[in-house]
């Protein structure tokens, strides 16, 4: 059985046009649709179809307060509506190295702080709702 | 008016930052000018140069 695997090492995380990659461990966009109920009478097995986008996108990102870093770009976002870009590998964006775009998403909330003892600091986000597309023009 | 890039994290420090583009991609600018990531500009309208004053003689 033909297997691959992929090691995760984005080429790009980047928020309201800041360049986050170098501050960023873990990333995760999701794509979701409601599901809507189409099943009739003399059916024999429900079936569905999509309604509305609810997308979203989790960040796990390494705490900064200096300038130009993690505090300051997410300060400015919080409660707004922006852009997530991630690119799954370092090269040129294609159809096997898509940008793939989370546009008009909200940033709801913002830890400010999370410090455990002898730990490097480090902050959950999470962006939700917002269009998503995929870029594969270089 | 003009803004320049200040950190990496947006473009190469020192280099035009063309606000119309990001705004057109939903960039909140004022966080970013806030933030340290850009800087605005002034731009300055050249002025004449000066030219030096040529001592007359007077003495003739």
């Amino acid at each position: 059985m033909a297997t691959s695997t992929y090691l995760s090492n984005p080429g790009l995380v980047e928020v309201g046009g800041v360049n986050l990659t170098d501050q960023c461990n873990a990333a995760t966009m999701t794509v979701t649709y409601d599901q809507l109920e189409e099943t009739t009478f003399g059916s024999l097995a429900r079936t569905y179809v999509k309604g509305l986008e609810t997308n979203e996108c989790t960040l796990t990102l390494f705490n900064s307060y200096a300038t130009a870093e993690t505090y300051a770009t997410l300060l400015a976002l919080v409660g707004t509506q922006t852009t997530v870009k991630i690119k799954p590998g370092t090269g040129q964006e294609s159809a096997t190295n898509p940008i793939m775009v989370l546009s008009n998403t909200f940033l709801q909330a913002l830890p400010v702080a999370n410090m455990t003892l002898g730990e490097l600091s480090t902050i959950d986000v999470t962006f939700v709702g917002g269009t998503f597309s995929q870029d594969v023009t270089p | 008016m003009k803004y320049v890039v200040v950190s990496p994290r947006v473009g190469v420090p020192g280099q035009p930052y063309d606000i119309d583009a990001a705004q057109a991609r939903g960039i909140n600018i004022a966080g970013l000018i806030a933030g340290g990531f850009i800087a605005r500009v002034e731009e300055s309208t050249p002025t004449k140069p000066k030219t030096p004053k040529v001592k007359r003689n007077t003495k003739e």
